[in-house]
């Protein structure tokens, strides 16, 4: 059994939120300095001794229990195909964040003696596009989301040694995809692109479509509109598979999920549940 | 005809940022000022200005749209003027394609429309 970096990110963002609600909520209640103590801000892990050993690893390298200010044990570093660097997060558009990120890969890639390419340097405009789009979408002001936010993205990556991939992946907790489609400017331009070239007449802000309204929110990016100077970041972080021997980029948001690979392959579909947000999962084959 | 070199990644920052200055630092916004004072000097001294794109960690689509997009869309200068004035070099084969993508914003920009 194993957890993927991306399942890790999620449940690191779920963790990181509610240690910040708590600070804040327990801040607006208390005024006294002196009454604090470091400990009511903590959060607890349950039986943590008794979890699947490569999980708790996979933990360890995200920055889990760092987060959590929970010092755990190192465990022996067993062979383990992914070397995954600790999650940053920010409210901002953060290009040394995100450089401190593919410098920290490419000295990952150079230590394990795997093919140095030029993806770094596309990946970092791709990783600040995926940030802006956070800033630009997710969170609009007085629009309330089903549970209260941070105003945060969380972002980390991996490598696969065995594989020759890299593993690159961005979340946010915000309105999602499909859910920002009914307000935003493009609304008619993806209802007509949903009926003219997928022949969909229902209401297409339904949950059911929520794969469909990613793939359209992509190709509606690259349309000339009264706003063509915005809403390219979704195609110009596909393009991203394209500099790779291979790739694959996949975006979940709301119930939906999304999927291109670099020999052109497109897939759409949905979840029963939602994903609580957005997450966008480039797979690069070096 | 004198030039004019501004290297984005020596004279402006390795670590370009998102569109505008309140998304966070070394925005797109900001690097257009920056070019804004030096196409006007340009255009005094009878100059072209070089615009180097190598050396920089990468670059947002959305940070090359408002940088140099925004030179038409926002500030009144013609593609025919940036065509005289202007010219964006990268060296380096990886900083190709954003070279390619900052003439073809500057190309598609409309000039915002006054109120």
């Amino acid at each position: 059994m194993r957890i993927t970096p991306a399942a890790a990110l999620v449940l690191a963002a779920e963790y990181d939120r509610a240690r910040i609600r708590k600070m804040s909520d327990y801040f607006a209640r208390v005024h006294n300095l002196k009454q604090m103590h470091p400990d009511v801000f903590r959060l607890t892990l349950i039986d943590v001794d008794k979890w699947e050993p490569s999980v708790v690893r996979t933990l360890q390298q995200l920055g889990f229990f760092a987060l959590l200010d929970i010092d755990y044990p190192q465990l022996d570093p067993a062979p383990a195909p992914d070397h995954i660097l600790s999650f940053r997060s920010g409210t901002k558009v953060d290009p040394e964040e995100a450089g401190k990120l593919t410098e920290e890969l490419k000295d990952l890639l150079l230590s394990l003696r795997m093919p140095d390419s030029d993806a770094t340097v596309h990946l970092q405009g791709r990783l600040i596009d995926a940030i802006q789009n956070v800033r630009d979408h997710a969170y609009p002001q007085g629009e309330p989301l089903r549970f209260p936010h941070v105003g945060r993205w969380w972002m980390t990556a991996s490598v696969d040694k065995e594989e020759n991939r890299l593993d690159v992946v961005v979340y946010d907790q915000g309105i999602t995809i499909p859910g920002s489609i009914p307000m935003s400017p493009r609304r008619n331009d993806i209802a007509g692109y949903l009926k003219n070239f997928l022949n969909l007449e229902d209401d297409f802000t339904k949950p059911i479509y929520d794969g469909k309204n990613i793939k359209a929110a992509i190709e509606i990016g690259q349309s000339k509109t009264q706003q063509s100077h915005r809403g390219r970041g979704l195609m110009f972080m596909r393009e991203l598979v394209n500099f790779c021997r291979r790739g694959e980029l996949r975006i979940l948001s709301r119930n939906g999920g999304y999927l291109y690979s670099s020999d052109g392959t497109e897939l759409d579909w949905i979840h029963d549940t939602s994903i609580g947000g957005t997450l966008v999962e480039w797979k690069l084959y070096l | 005809m004198n030039e004019i070199i501004y290297n984005v990644a020596q004279d402006f920052s390795a670590y370009p940022g998102g569109r505008f200055r309140r998304d966070g630092a070394n925005s797109g916004q900001e690097l257009r000022a920056n070019l804004v004072e030096l196409l006007n000097r340009a255009r005094r001294e009878d100059a072209r200005l070089r615009v180097i794109l190598d050396g920089t960690a990468g670059y947002g689509a959305s940070f090359l749209e408002e940088a140099f997009g925004g030179l038409v869309r926002c500030e009144n200068f013609t593609t025919n003027d940036l065509s005289r004035i202007l010219s964006i070099e990268a060296n380096a084969s990886v900083f190709q394609p954003y070279k390619t993508l900052a003439e073809r914003y500057i190309e598609e920009a409309q000039p915002l429309v006054a109120a």
